[in-house]
């Protein structure tokens, strides 16, 4: 447990110690994610989650606190696959396959470092929207629980793609539509309901659901928490599963080092 | 400490026999070199080696025990690899910090990194380069780092393919003296692939020549040259001689 533990901190420190070696990565992230915010307030999008969530006046707090929602969803989903993308061109991921501990658990470490510099790119955010558009946001404990258990799952759908691009390789332009699309299916931006069949098995819906009443201050009921559970285990399994499938299918056609 | 039995490799896109059949051991503190020219199958035996690459059939076993799914993760504890010298770095950040990150992903704690350091980083001549970032190291710095790095853990047998790539005259001393020097006090068995005929005479103690997925002959290191090879083993291509 504590090797694990030990690896999966070395992880983090090294992305970090990295992602700030490369500042302009992070400030333009910043950036683009602020200037896509302001352009979905000015558009006045959302309008309508205040009255769903029988939060009147408070719509652009419900549509912030999905976009955060939002940022972290695709820094969870993109991580995966990215990084095995950079890390083949770098040269290292074979050196990290041969680690004294699975894969995946390096990968984690490594979205557990996306996810702080996803904390200060939020924190930007939300700072942007307190000051220039007098938004802002009480975040409580089921809100950061409802996060938490939607990154899991998330993450579980990043290792679906992380799977296929050991194989596939050059997978970044379906990574952007899926992250774009999630934008889209996920009540994100407004609120459909019910929530459409499809978009009920991401965890992203399921999570921004419940985190957008209870800062609306409406009960969230055994079921809610339930699904989010339900649906963020499923994908975390799955993705698991199809990682360790292709993983070996690259390890079995020599495709690890290649890019 | 080595040992391959029939391993079998043939890959289904190219439908090219990558291995056929090789059989080899490597006995404990040996410096045994894989000599062959580009595609003899130097680099899927290395990889099948250091369970990166699954073969059709056969098996390895290293420290006496048998390379499967269950025993991947602890036979990695056992070896130090080195596939693509210089490209097995993060570059953005400093020596030190891939020290301790490589150490680390091997299952050492910082205190034992840190010991390891002194003892390994003397031997490769990286001290001095503790502190600076891999991006403002020269090629044959980034070879010791990478070495370096790959000893942290202390492992029993340490793989190098291609070591000498890109080296100048300097460098390929220091790397050959390093390697005799690892062998000689720290017991490391080692293997290298590579088809550098001149860097393997000066340092391995037997050679492996490897073509067209064979093994075609193994022999105690004499004073080899590359005219040599290309007239006994018929292989022409890249044999290098510095």
């Amino acid at each position: 447990m504590f090797k694990y533990l030990n690896i999966v901190i070395a992880e983090i420190r090294r992305s970090l110690k990295e992602s700030f070696s490369y500042k302009m990565g992070l400030v333009s992230d910043i950036v683009v994610l602020t200037l896509l915010y302001a352009g979905l307030i000015f558009m006045d999008t959302g309008s309508m989650l205040g009255e769903y969530y029988n939060n009147p006046g408070n719509s652009k707090t419900l549509l912030l606190l999905g976009y955060i929602f939002w940022s972290y969803s695709i820094a969870a989903i993109s991580g995966v696959s990215n990084e095995i993308s950079i890390e083949a061109v770098k040269g290292t991921l074979e050196q990290k396959f041969m680690a004294v501990i699975p894969y995946p658990f390096l990968i984690a470490g490594n979205i557990i470092s996306s996810l702080l510099l996803s904390s200060i790119v939020a924190a930007v955010i939300i700072a942007f929207s307190n000051l220039i558009i007098g938004v802002s946001i009480t975040v409580n404990g089921k809100v950061i629980l409802s996060l938490l258990m939607t990154l899991v799952g998330m993450y579980g759908m990043g290792l679906i793609l992380g799977g296929l691009s050991l194989i596939a390789k050059r997978i970044n332009q379906l990574t952007l539509l899926i992250q774009i699309l999630l934008l889209f299916v996920t009540d994100t931006l407004s609120k459909t309901s019910p929530s459409s069949a499809i978009s009920c098995i991401i965890p992203l819906t399921v999570g921004n659901d419940i985190a957008r009443k209870s800062v609306s201050n409406i009960a969230i009921s055994y079921n809610e928490w339930l699904m989010l559970i339900l649906v963020s285990m499923l994908w975390f399994i799955v993705g698991s599963v199809v990682f360790g499938i292709s993983s070996r299918y690259a390890r079995k056609n020599g495709l690890l080092g290649t890019y | 400490m080595l040992s391959v039995k029939n391993l079998y490799k043939k890959y289904n896109k190219s439908k090219i026999i990558a291995l056929n059949n090789v059989s080899m051991d490597v006995n404990k503190g040996e410096i045994v070199g894989l000599l062959g020219p580009n595609g003899a199958g130097k680099t899927t035996l290395l990889k099948i080696i250091c369970g990166l690459t699954i073969p059709d059939s056969g098996e390895v076993i290293i420290s006496n025990i048998k390379m499967g799914d269950k025993t991947r993760l602890k036979i990695m504890e056992k070896i130090g690899v080195v596939l693509e010298g210089n490209r097995n770095l993060y570059w953005a950040i400093s020596v030190l910090d891939n020290y301790y990150y490589f150490g680390s992903i091997k299952g050492k704690t910082g205190r034992e990194i840190k010991k390891n350091i002194e003892k390994y980083a003397d031997i490769l001549k990286t001290k001095e380069l503790l502190t600076r970032k891999v991006n403002t190291l020269s090629m044959g710095q980034k070879q010791r780092v990478a070495i370096t790095a790959s000893l942290l853990h202390e492992p029993e047998l340490l793989i190098l393919d291609e070591p000498s790539n890109g080296l100048d005259i300097e460098s390929r001393i220091l790397l050959t003296s390093a390697v005799k020097t690892l062998r000689e006090e720290m017991k490391i068995t080692i293997l290298i692939a590579s088809h550098d005929v001149d860097f393997l005479r000066k340092t391995v103690d037997r050679f492996i020549i490897i073509n067209n997925g064979n093994i075609v002959d193994e022999f105690a290191n004499i004073n080899i040259t590359a005219e040599d090879i290309e007239n006994k083993y018929k292989i022409h291509a890249n044999l290098k001689e510095a």
